[in-house]
Formats: C-alpha cells, sequence, structure tokens
C-alpha cells in the first residue's frame, strides 16, 4: 500500500516537472527508475514469462473454439436468411455445390483471360489469385521450373513441362525424375480435385467408396511410360511405382514388380512392403495362405532390418478384415498390435476400425471390443494418421445398433466425437449421415421419448436429415409412449423434408394418433389434436391435387384421421373425408374401420349434425360397411327430432319398408 | 426362465417387451408428475385414473401387438402348442402365489411392473399385481385376426427386430431374400430356431453389453518376428510422396467451415489472409535481417569519395538525411540512390577540375547498368 | 438570410467554414416528387448530416484517416464493387451496397429480392465472391439478405 502510493507520488512529480524545465526531467527519470529497482525486492521477483511462439492461426484457433454451435442455426456455409437456408438433404447439397459451381464459373473465366487478371494490387503478393500459368512452346524452361511445379503438385502441368524439357533435349537430373515419378504414381496421372474445392469433395466421396476395391490404376498412363524409361530402376524406383500401383488396387502387376525387386536383392521403402501385404488379398486365397503370405513378407523385412510401421499394423490388419470368419484371425490380429506395440506404434483409428471388423464379424459371440476401445480413446483428441481413419465412426455408431445395441455405449462414441476436433473424423456428408442413422436408430429403439426428442431438437434439421426408415422408426417411438404432444413438430418436420409421400410413415403417423387418443386428455390437447388430423388430410390432398404426391389413400388411413377429427371435435375435416371416401371410392383402397364409421355417425348424432349422417349413411350403404345401421337408425330415430323431410331423405336412403319397420319397432320399445 | 411357458407368452415377450415397458414408464411417469400435491384423498383419486389410462393403453397396445404374432399362428406344422391350451394352463396357475406368477411372465416383466407400481405410488402390491394381471390375460386372449393388411406389413419387420436377426449387413440379405415375400422369410426367420430350446434362446436376446468382459488390447503375445528393434534401420524415404501423403490426410479432415474463424484459418493457410497477429512488416522479407541503423546513418557511404568539404559534400549530406528519413526504399535502393550522385559527379569531373573544386577518383565496384552513367568521350 | 446577416456581426471571416451545414444543402438529398410516391430506402431517407446519428456509411474503411493509405484506390474500387455487383445481381439489389473493409477481407452487404431461385442465389454468392477476390486480390464474403418484394425495404415515400 505504502509503495503504492509512493508511487503515484512520484508519478505526481514526475508529471508536473515534465511541464516545468526539461533539465530536471532528466532527474526525476533517474529517481523514479531506482524507486522502481527497489520495489521488487520488498515483495516477490518479478519473473518475465518466456515469449511463446504463436502460429498466424493461433489466435483464430483460440477464438473459434469459443464458438459454440447454435442448433437453431444452418451450418456456416448457408446465408443466413430464411430464405436461404435449407430444409432438406436435397437442398442442402443443391446450395453448397451451386455456390460452389459459382466460385468454379469464376475460376474459369479467370482462367479463360489470364491476362486481364495480371495486375498486381496486393502487397504482400497472394500467388491463389493470381491466373494459373500455362505452359507451352513459347516458355523458356528449365529443370527448376519442373520442380516447382512438381512441388505445387499439379499432375497435368508437370507432365507437360517433362514433355516440353525432353523435347527440347534438356537433361532431368535423377531426383526430379524421381519426384517426378512419385507425382504421378501417387495421383494416378491425373489431377486430383483442386483443394479450393471443398464441398465437391464433401459431397462426392460417396462415388469413390464404390471405387474403392475396383482396378483403377492406368496402365498406359504416363508413370507406366516414365518407369520403363529407366533403364536400370533403383529401389525407389520400385518402391515408387509399386506404391502407387497398390494405391490404385493394381495389386498382380505390383506384386510381381515386389518380386521382381526382391531378387534385384533391393531394400524398398516400408509402405512397399505394406503395399505387398495388401496384395495378400488379392493374390492369395484362404486365410491359411493370407497369413503364410504376410508372415512371409515380415520375415523379409525383418531380415533386410527393415522396420514395422503403422500402416504396416493398418495393412496387416485390413487382410486380416479379409479373412474375419476364420477363428484365428482375433488372435493373429491382437498379436499383431503387440508386435507394434514393440515398435512403439500406437494403433490409430483405422486400425480399431478393423479391430471391430475382426471382432465383431461373428453374429452368435457378440464382442464388446469396442468397448475396450473406447476406454483407450475417450477424452483424446485425435489426429487423422490413415486416409481410412474416416471410417471409424461410422463403423463404431453401427456396431452400437446393430452389434451391440447399448445406447450408453453409443453415446460415449458421441462424446468422443465431440471431443476436441474430432468432428473432422467424420469423413465427408455421407458417412455423417448414415453415422446419425445409425445413432437415432439406437435413440429409437431404446431410450425414451423425452431423451430422443431432445436430441432430435438439437441435430434435426442442420445437422441431420433422418431419412424415411428413421422418421419412422421415431414415429413409433412416439406411438409407443404415447407422446402426443410431439406429433405437430413432426409433422411439420415430415412436410419440409418431403416425407409426405412415404406411406410407411403416413401409415405408422396416423395409426399411432389413432391408439393413443384418451378421453383423460386436456380439451386443448384434444382439439389439437384433432386439427393436426385435419392438417395431415388438407395437406397430403393439397399435394396429391399437384401432382407432388403419388401416393394413394387407403380406407384404414382415412378411417384413422376421421377418428383423430372427431376426437378432436373437428367435424368438419371428418365431414370431408367421410366425403372424399364416398365420392373418390374406386381410388380408394380398401375400406375404412366400420367401429371409425360408427364412432362417426354416434358423434353426429349427439351433436345432432343430420347432414352429415346423411353423407355417412348413404357411403355405407354404398360400400355396404358391416355395420348394424339398423341399431344406429333406431338411434338417429329415438334421440334426435327429425322433420319430415328429413325423414324423407333417411327413408327414401335406406328404403322406405325397412325405414318404418325399424320405426316401429323403436316407438314400441320406447312405449 | 420357465419352461413350461407357453411359446406364444415367450414370443410376445421378446417381441414387444422393450415398447410395453417403455409404454408404461412413460405413462407412469407422465402421470406421476401430476399428483403432486400430498393430498391422500385426491392422489388415491388419480392413482385411481392413472391405472385407468394403464388399462386403455394396454388394450391399445394389445390391439397394435397383435399382427406381430400373427405369422406365427399361420404357420401350423411348427406350432406345437393350442392357443387355447395355453390360455388355460394360465388360467390355472393364476390361482397359484403371486411369487409364482412372476416367474411365468419373465422377471423382467415382473421387475417392470414393481418399478411401474413403485413410480405411481399407493398400494404398490395392489398396483403390481393388477398390472401382471392384466399383461397376462393380453398375453393369453386370443387374437383378433381382423388386423389391417398394411399395419402387418409394417409391423413384420418390427417381428423381425424383435426376434434379434442379426441385420448388420442388410443389403446382403435383402439381396439374397430380394425375391421371397416378407411373410415367407418371417416364416422361414422363425423356422430356424424354432427347435431349439426356448430357454437358450431367450439366452441369446440378452443384450451382449450384459455380460461385458473386459479385454486388454495390448495385452496378447507378440508375432516375435521382428528381432531387431532399436537396431541400424533401413528405411527409405521417398520424400514427394510422403509429402503429397500428408497433403491427402490433411485435406481428408478439412470439412466446410463452421463459422467465420475457421474460414479465416482456411484462408490463412491457402496464403489468402494477411497473417495474425498484424504485422505491418508482413512480405517485407529482404528487409527483415538488416538492421535499423543501416538505414539511418549513410554518412560512411559518402567518406570513401566525397570531398571532406565543400558544397559537394554539403550536398551529399542532405541527401544521406534525406534518405535516412524515407521509410519506403529498401536499403539497396538507397545504396543506389547515393551511388547515382557519386557517377553524376564522375561524369562531371572534368568541369570539376576547371571550376578547382575536388575530384572524384574511382567509380563503385558492381554498379548497375541502370546507374552507369555515359561518359562523355573526350 | 440569417447567415448573410449574422455574419456582418460576428468578427469572422468566412460564412462558409462556419455555417457548412447551411450552404450545399443540396448534395445527397433526393427530391421530392410531384405524386409524392417516389420511395426511399431507409438510408436513402436520411439526409447526409444524419450519418452517424440515424444511419451509418456505406463505406466502412480507414483510407480517409489520417496517414491512411490508398485512398482515391479504395473509392476506385469500391465504385468498381457495387457496379459489379448490381450487374451481376441484375435487377436483384433492393438496397444500398455496403462495404466493409477489415484486416484484408472485404465484407459487402446488400439486400436482394427473392426472385430467383436459391440455387441460382447461390451461383451468383460463389461467383461473385471468387470472381471480385481475383480481381481485388483480397478475400471477399457476401452478406446478403432477402426480401420478397422491393416494397419490404421502402421506408417513406416523397
Amino acid at each position: 500500500m505504502l509503495n503504492c502510493f509512493r508511487y503515484i507520488n512520484i508519478y505526481m512529480l514526475h508529471r508536473t516537472t515534465l511541464l516545468k524545465k526539461p533539465s530536471e526531467n532528466i532527474q526525476i527519470f533517474r529517481l523514479t527508475s531506482t524507486t522502481s529497482e527497489k520495489l521488487p525486492s520488498n515483495g516477490d521477483n518479478i519473473n518475465i514469462p518466456k515469449y511463446i511462439h504463436r502460429s498466424s492461426t493461433d489466435i483464430l484457433k483460440a477464438i473459434s473454439s469459443t464458438i459454440q454451435r447454435d442448433p437453431t442455426a444452418a451450418h456456416y456455409k448457408y446465408h443466413d436468411d430464411p430464405y436461404l437456408i435449407p430444409v432438406s438433404n436435397f437442398q442442402k447439397r443443391a446450395y453448397a455445390l451451386s455456390q460452389e459451381s459459382g466460385r468454379k464459373a469464376a475460376h474459369w473465366i479467370r482462367n479463360q483471360h489470364p491476362d486481364l487478371f495480371n495486375h498486381k494490387v496486393a502487397f504482400p503478393p497472394i500467388e491463389k489469385f493470381y491466373p494459373k500459368v500455362f505452359y507451352d512452346e513459347s516458355h523458356e524452361l528449365d529443370e527448376n521450373e519442373l520442380k516447382k511445379v512438381i512441388e505445387k503438385g499439379v499432375v497435368s502441368d508437370a507432365i507437360t513441362v517433362y514433355n516440353l524439357l525432353s523435347k527440347n533435349g534438356i537433361e532431368i537430373s535423377s531426383d526430379t525424375q524421381q519426384a517426378l515419378l512419385e507425382l504421378v504414381c501417387f495421383y494416378n496421372n491425373q489431377d486430383d480435385i483442386e483443394e479450393d474445392w471443398i464441398e465437391e469433395r464433401w459431397y462426392t466421396q460417396v462415388n469413390k467408396e464404390r471405387e474403392e476395391l475396383r482396378n483403377t490404376w492406368k496402365s498406359n498412363g504416363f508413370s507406366n511410360s516414365l518407369f520403363s524409361t529407366i533403364k536400370s530402376p533403383n529401389a525407389h524406383h520400385y518402391s515408387t511405382i509399386i506404391q502407387g500401383m497398390s494405391k490404385y488396387n493394381q495389386f498382380e502387376e505390383s506384386y510381381k514388380l515386389y518380386k521382381e525387386a526382391c531378387e534385384k536383392k533391393l531394400i524398398l521403402s516400408i509402405n512397399s512392403y505394406n503395399s505387398a501385404i495388401r496384395s495378400a488379398i488379392y493374390v492369395k486365397e484362404g486365410a491359411d495362405h493370407k497369413w503364410l503370405h504376410i508372415q512371409e513378407i515380415l520375415n523379409q523385412m525383418n531380415d533386410l532390418d527393415v522396420p514395422m510401421n503403422l500402416m504396416t499394423l493398418n495393412s496387416i490388419l485390413y487382410v486380416l478384415t479379409t479373412m474375419a470368419i476364420s477363428p484365428e484371425s482375433k488372435k493373429y490380429a491382437l498379436k499383431t498390435i503387440a508386435e507394434a506395440k514393440k515398435f512403439n506404434i500406437e494403433p490409430c483409428l483405422s486400425s480399431f476400425y478393423y479391430l471391430i471388423q475382426i471382432f465383431c464379424s461373428d453374429k452368435k459371440n457378440k464382442s464388446t471390443i469396442l468397448v475396450d476401445i473406447l476406454n483407450l480413446l475417450e477424452g483424446k483428441t485425435l489426429n487423422i494418421k490413415d486416409i481410412a481413419d474416416t471410417n471409424f465412426f461410422v463403423a463404431a455408431m453401427e456396431n452400437c445398433r446393430y452389434h451391440l445395441q447399448n445406447f450408453s455405449v453409443a453415446l460415449r462414441v458421441h462424446s468422443l466425437l465431440l471431443t476436441g476436433n474430432n468432428y473432422n473424423l467424420i469423413g465427408n456428408s455421407y458417412k455423417e449421415s448414415v453415422y446419425y442413422r445409425h445413432f437415432f436408430a439406437i435413440l429409437c429403439q431404446n431410450e425414451s421419448t423425452e431423451l430422443l426428442m431432445k436430441y432430435y431438437n438439437d441435430l434435426v434439421p442442420h445437422i441431420y436429415i433422418p431419412e424415411p426408415s428413421i422418421t419412422e422408426m421415431i414415429v413409433k417411438s412416439i406411438n409407443v409412449s404415447a407422446a402426443v404432444e410431439f406429433y405437430p413438430k413432426l409433422w411439420s418436420d415430415i412436410l419440409m423434408f418431403d416425407q409426405a409421400d412415404r406411406e410407411p410413415v403416413i401409415v405408422e403417423l396416423t395409426n399411432g394418433m389413432a391408439q393413443n387418443l384418451f378421453p383423460s386428455f386436456e380439451q386443448s390437447v384434444k382439439e389439437e389434436l384433432g386439427q393436426l388430423a385435419g392438417t395431415i388430410y388438407d395437406s397430403i390432398e393439397e399435394r396429391k391435387e399437384t401432382g407432388k404426391i403419388k401416393m394413394s389413400w387407403t380406407g384404414s388411413l382415412l378411417g384413422n384421421l376421421i377418428e383423430v377429427c372427431l376426437f378432436g371435435d373437428n367435424i368438419q375435416n371428418a365431414t370431408e373425408i367421410i366425403m372424399k371416401l364416398k365420392n373418390n371410392e374406386n381410388e380408394i383402397i380398401g375400406v375404412p374401420d366400420s367401429q371409425n364409421i360408427t364412432n362417426f355417425l354416434n358423434y353426429c348424432i349427439n351433436k345432432n349434425y343430420f347432414n352429415e349422417i346423411l353423407i355417412c349413411v348413404e357411403y355405407i350403404l354404398e360400400v355396404g360397411l358391416e355395420v348394424d345401421l339398423d341399431i344406429l337408425i333406431s338411434k338417429i330415430i329415438k334421440s334426435m327430432v327429425l322433420s319430415p323431410m328429413q325423414r324423407a331423405h333417411l327413408s327414401k336412403l335406406i328404403g322406405t319398408e325397412h325405414y318404418v319397420e325399424i320405426e316401429s319397432k323403436t316407438e314400441s320399445v320406447i312405449s | 426362465m420357465n419352461h413350461s411357458l407357453p411359446f406364444k407368452c415367450v414370443l410376445y415377450i421378446n417381441c414387444s417387451k422393450r415398447s410395453t415397458f417403455r409404454g408404461i414408464y412413460c405413462i407412469a411417469r407422465r402421470f406421476k408428475s401430476d399428483d403432486s400435491p400430498p393430498d391422500d384423498k385426491d392422489k388415491s383419486q388419480k392413482n385411481q385414473i392413472a391405472i385407468n389410462k394403464l388399462n386403455e393403453l394396454l388394450k391399445s397396445m394389445k390391439k397394435g401387438n397383435d399382427s406381430e404374432i400373427i405369422p406365427t399362428i399361420s404357420n401350423p406344422i411348427k406350432l406345437s402348442q393350442p392357443r387355447e391350451l395355453a390360455r388355460k394352463v394360465d388360467q390355472s396357475q393364476e390361482n397359484h402365489d403371486k411369487s409364482k406368477k412372476n416367474i411365468q411372465l419373465g422377471e423382467k416383466l415382473a421387475d417392470a411392473a414393481t418399478s411401474v407400481a413403485q413410480s405411481i405410488g399407493g398400494n404398490t402390491e395392489k398396483t403390481e399385481s393388477e398390472l401382471l394381471n392384466l399383461l397376462r390375460i393380453y398375453n393369453s386372449e386370443p387374437n383378433g385376426l381382423s388386423e389391417k393388411k398394411s399395419q402387418t406389413s409394417a409391423q413384420l419387420s418390427d417381428l423381425i427386430s424383435g426376434m434379434k436377426i442379426d441385420r448388420s449387413r442388410p443389403n446382403t440379405v435383402s439381396s439374397e431374400l430380394g425375391n421371397v415375400t416378407k411373410a415367407q422369410r418371417v416364416r422361414e426367420l422363425i423356422g430356424k430356431d424354432y427347435n431349439q430350446d426356448l430357454n437358450k434362446r431367450y439366452n441369446n436376446y440378452r443384450k451382449p453389453m450384459d455380460n461385458y468382459i473386459p479385454l486388454n488390447l495390448f495385452s496378447s503375445e507378440p508375432l516375435n518376428i521382428f528381432k531387431n528393434i532399436d537396431l541400424k534401420i533401413n528405411d527409405l524415404k521417398l520424400n514427394t510422396w510422403d509429402g503429397l501423403d500428408k497433403k491427402c490426410l490433411e485435406m481428408a479432415v478439412t470439412n466446410p467451415p463452421k463459422n467465420i474463424y475457421e474460414q479465416m484459418i482456411m484462408w490463412t493457410k491457402q496464403g489468402k489472409l494477411w497473417n495474425f497477429p498484424i504485422d505491418n512488416e508482413q512480405g517485407m522479407d529482404d528487409e527483415k535481417n538488416i538492421f535499423f541503423a543501416d538505414h539511418v546513418f549513410l554518412e560512411p557511404l559518402i567518406d570513401e569519395w566525397c570531398p571532406k568539404k565543400g558544397p559537394i559534400r554539403h550536398f551529399m549530406e542532405l541527401v544521406c538525411v534525406g534518405l535516412s528519413k524515407n521509410p519506403f526504399l529498401t536499403i539497396e535502393e538507397k545504396h543506389d540512390h547515393i551511388n547515382w550522385f557519386r557517377q553524376y559527379f564522375y561524369e562531371k569531373n572534368q568541369l570539376l577540375n576547371e571550376v578547382g573544386a575536388f575530384q572524384i577518383k574511382s567509380l563503385p565496384e558492381n554498379v548497375k547498368e541502370y546507374y552507369k552513367p555515359s561518359i562523355p568521350e573526350e | 438570410m440569417f447567415a448573410d446577416t449574422l455574419s456582418k456581426v460576428l468578427p469572422c471571416r468566412s460564412t462558409y467554414l462556419i455555417f457548412s451545414r447551411l450552404k450545399h444543402v443540396q448534395a445527397a438529398r433526393y427530391k421530392r416528387s410531384i405524386k409524392g410516391n417516389k420511395p426511399l430506402t431507409y438510408e436513402m431517407a436520411g439526409p447526409p448530416h444524419t450519418i452517424a446519428h440515424i444511419k451509418g456509411w456505406n463505406s466502412w474503411n480507414t483510407c480517409n484517416m489520417l496517414d491512411g493509405l490508398r485512398p482515391a484506390e479504395t473509392a476506385i474500387d469500391d465504385e468498381f464493387i457495387r457496379r459489379f455487383i448490381i450487374g451481376t445481381w441484375h435487377d436483384l439489389i433492393a438496397s444500398e451496397i455496403i462495404i466493409k473493409r477489415q484486416h484484408n477481407i472485404i465484407r459487402i452487404a446488400a439486400i436482394t429480392v427473392q426472385k430467383i431461385s436459391v440455387t441460382k442465389m447461390y451461383f451468383l454468392i460463389g461467383y461473385t465472391e471468387e470472381l471480385l477476390s481475383y480481381w481485388l486480390q483480397c478475400p471477399i464474403k457476401l452478406e446478403l439478405q432477402t426480401v420478397e418484394d422491393r416494397s419490404a425495404v421502402v421506408f417513406k415515400y416523397i
């Protein structure tokens, strides 16, 4: 405290003297500095922290981590405007890709007119905004240019430059040639999707997966010809071409080359050995042969003092997945992991992905290996180490759904996904939606509706839009627990996701509604349900008229709707449906439950709606429903006061004689 | 499990026990939250309402579940125990003590009933026994076959999932059985393990998590193929390949940015955005390693050729002062600037001599082409 | 009138300096139409002296501050952006185009009319952002809002 005052005094002194004379100024400065030096000795020593080097993205990452997801907002890539927010899977895809194609259009214009974009405004210059350089014969090229192009990783340019160079007779050093071979082998002689087109990658990998097991190696491509021009290929060349071929599933050729290299006693790269291990799937048949093949290659590696790496582990596990039926495979898998442990290799997500496949292929003896894996991974921020890592979360969730059938494990998987930046490992939009499909299926099967709806409100529609089959499961789950308050929300969502034409969903929904009508509900709930049934009828009808929906009505469906309408005193829509039944008899499959129709009549009798009764009776007679009409008519006569006109109508409908008969019977009973 | 338990009952429990429990549970919870006032009279009344509601629910559920059993009944060869008999057995056992009843319905169902009864409150025992009775009646009542066709087809899938037929590969299953009708498929699936002991089958329905045995992934004996782990390592590096591989992995986890900051991170990585923290000298790499004194103190440059005094000296000093204050030129440009004057005065040597001023003897080395003056021929 | 008399009373040399608000009062004000049916947006309705009181600037940057860099170029760039967007989003822009510069990012805000399909709108967003960023060589971000009809942005009629 005292120090503090002294400080302030000196500061004041300092201020005043500063204004007075410059010569005194210096003295005071000295004074302050000496006192301030003394200050720390009274208390603790001041420790100046070491400078921490921050990369240019660190501060952005820190700020970004403070932003939490807003479940009511669409993804950031969509504009935050009601008109521009997508509400179905189709729209999500269409909007994101439209934006990207707009960007591509701009890109195309720049490439068509590179001369217009050569101005330099930005300092420091930003390479990304400059037009692409086109290589032709007019350029003066040398090896450095080729090196630069390889560095950028543009395959087509690299091939062009190489061809131009060889045309001009310029010699290329063996290092550059090797680098070029690696480049073309890695990309299989074609350009990859440019890194700018994120959306395209996010949405198009669905096709890629189908190609996963097909041989897509271009056997007459540039890489093969480049390899053949090399007179005496060394270990580098062999390794590159073997890795390239097996990357695109040309295993037979790559295994042949591997044998060739072995005969020449070359020591290849670790990944070439891994490729050779993978080739077991294609080259060998039967679990025993495959395992022998793996062992043989591992022994070769050991003889040549080539260590194992993570990819070796994954390759072995990958081969084991294809022989998972063999009881030995589980044992081998664990042994391999233990062997890798000797090299301090920690299994990565794709190793676990393969492990799940190996252990859970047996349906009878269910394995709980996923729990053990989760015990290892829980709370960790994971990094991608293998391209197959992105399969893990989908596989884990699928395992929870079909194999373990356990929600708490699924929840653990989910919380692992939400830890740190792990969400990036979800892969792409397709995998993401499959993941959530499984997640919701488990929720529907195992958990209370309250919990289900909690997740539903959080994730739908901006993260995940349920497929019709999942919608059906959600409806079922609500039906079972009689959570009628969720019906309106669910119906509006069904409409929004364009699933109103899915018959099973609608059937399930209306059945559920009709079964969950308890007289003890509050009046407001009843009315809401009645209104909802009317809305369901109206909106489907409207869509049918405009041709959006091709579903045809069924009698039971309409019967259920009538039931719910009546429950909520929505007589208007109920009558409309009866009219529909009557007028479009031929288009409607089946007839409603006779109980529904009887209920309708009873309701009308109670409320004294004569016209509705007429329509209904007419319908009953036309279709020949199994309704005890006589009792109903007698009820009408008993409890309603009919005008002569109304009596005439009624008697005309059911036949005058018959009517008189019933009338007399009823009267006799009354008297 | 009791062996004498009628087949249908087991099936029923297995098919729909989950949904039944959930239904009861949810309803019970709903109604429980209603009777918060501690008034006893009120409570008992509410309990009565709750029980009524439960009855309704159970009835309605029965309606929904009936159709699930249809396929089994329509399979006359397999059904060894007639329905009526099952009912009789049930009813005769109803008279026995309560504990036996509980066993009969399966322990889980009994447990569920107990918990429901407890959550409702009031006379727990009574509620429980009522619940169990109801369930039993619904189990044994003959089925109304008047179910709608559409409903049947929708709920057949329930049956299949209830039977715990593994569906982890739905694609292959459907392709195999694509031509067979659903009903046929169900019959086949039921037929498969019908002859197995019922008890054993019930065990199969138990979830795998019930008997979880921890497994240490690293506990196994290694392969022992690799002998020398730390010794000389032959590792051939393919630099370009590895670089591309790394890039490829990075791209695999680059998803569309989730907020503006992530987008800015992306822009920074692409080199589009100025870097943070803000640096006004970003991109001025040529000047990074130059000390400020080199920019400010330029006199040493003129010392070697300039006269010690006189107008030229005076002029050149002014040039130095001007340059030292200029923040826009690089050090090289400043040097070039001074050299230009040196050249200029060198050109004017003749004139300077004539006036009697100082003579400049030498030209600097490595003069750039641009600054090379054309020396007039003499 | 008032200004003239005041200048005689007060010992100052120029009325221009003191009463600048009274001179050039027609600049950036919209002329009243005869029928009084000329629609104005909120931004148009406020005369220039209300900037920073009831409305903001249309261009946000620091170029015109003391020691600001490239003021002229910025003005030209802004005009280019405005013309480019009005041309690209033909007959779709219903408001002023607000240009905000931060760091080396340019954020462009506007209100558009929902006259074309959403996919087309997203195409244009992508196209505009990318092409402008090639031209101005900095990241561009569009911030759009949509209205159903032009009348939604009308603040008053004069």
